[in-house]
């Protein structure tokens, strides 16, 4: 049996070379691991966007709504901008209210779901709180 | 010659070690295409549901229209329903008056969403959403 094994020379060109496939294959797996945390992110941030506008669309009026998911509006009026916490995310809540000759009022409502100051999701959508009709 | 390849120890770890290395890069590469695959997936879940609520937008604007249009209706003192039927066809969608419900479809794009307004005329007529889904291509 050959006793004599490597010299040192090759013992660290194997190591290195074995060190350069792992640092690039550990790349690999962690841009993996990072790719699926966003992804969990964008559908967790959906998930609460989506919970907001259900809550705010199914309350018999938007301010109803709002009092549902904790928020005063102010006195005139719902319109303005709020931000609750929900899941982990900045839910930023934007009513405005849309002009119309209407029996009851209009509002356009923007959502959005932001992590460290950074928007992930979004929707745009509109109430119709109804004057002879039930909102 | 295959005898001598099949019994000769020589490079037998570098084989397990090139292998090994194999499977990992199989291992990452499948890691990263599900990943994307998941985040593909989240992103298209998103564009649904902001096309979703767009429509639902819209249909509550829709909606607005339709209540002015019935109060204006309700404003002329005539017949009723000649009236609305007068009133729904200068609104710019189509909206049809049967059976004392109005109907009407919004769209974006191929995706459509489909509403049901119920009429209620027991005091004074009254609007309550009777149907409300989405029509997929």
């Amino acid at each position: 049996m050959n006793k004599k094994g490597f010299t040192l020379i090759e013992v660290l060109f194997s190591i290195a070379a074995l060190g350069i496939i792992c640092a690039v294959l550990l790349k690999l797996f962690l841009l993996a691991g990072s790719t699926n945390e966003r992804a969990a992110d964008i559908q967790d941030a959906q998930v609460a966007v989506a919970s907001t506008a259900e809550i705010l669309a199914g309350a018999n009026s938007l301010e109803d709504g709002l009092a549902s998911l904790s928020l005063i509006p102010p006195a005139n009026g719902p319109a303005g901008q709020y931000r609750l916490l929900r899941d982990g995310f900045t839910v930023v809540v934007t009513v405005s209210e849309e002009p119309g000759d209407y029996p009851g009022t209009l509002y356009s409502l923007s959502i959005d779901a932001e992590q460290d100051g950074k928007k992930l999701v979004g929707i745009e959508t509109a109430k119709y709180d109804g004057g002879g009709t039930d909102g | 010659m295959v005898k001598r390849a099949l019994t000769c120890k020589k490079g037998a770890s570098s084989v397990l070690v090139i292998l090994l290395l194999l499977v990992l890069v199989v291992f990452g590469v499948a890691a990263l295409t599900t990943a994307l695959s998941g985040l593909r997936l989240g992103q298209k879940v998103s564009d649904w549901n902001e096309s979703y609520y767009r429509l639902e937008g819209q249909a509550a604007r829709c909606w607005a229209e339709i209540d002015a249009a019935v109060s204006r209706a309700a404003d002329t003192g005539g017949p009723f329903e000649r009236a609305l039927e007068k009133e729904l066809k200068q609104l710019g969608f189509e909206a049809a008056l049967k059976d004392n419900a109005i109907t009407y479809e919004v769209r974006t794009g191929e995706s459509r969403l489909h509403v049901t307004l119920a009429l209620d005329m027991e005091q004074s007529p009254r609007l309550r959403p009777a149907e409300w889904y989405q029509i997929q291509p």
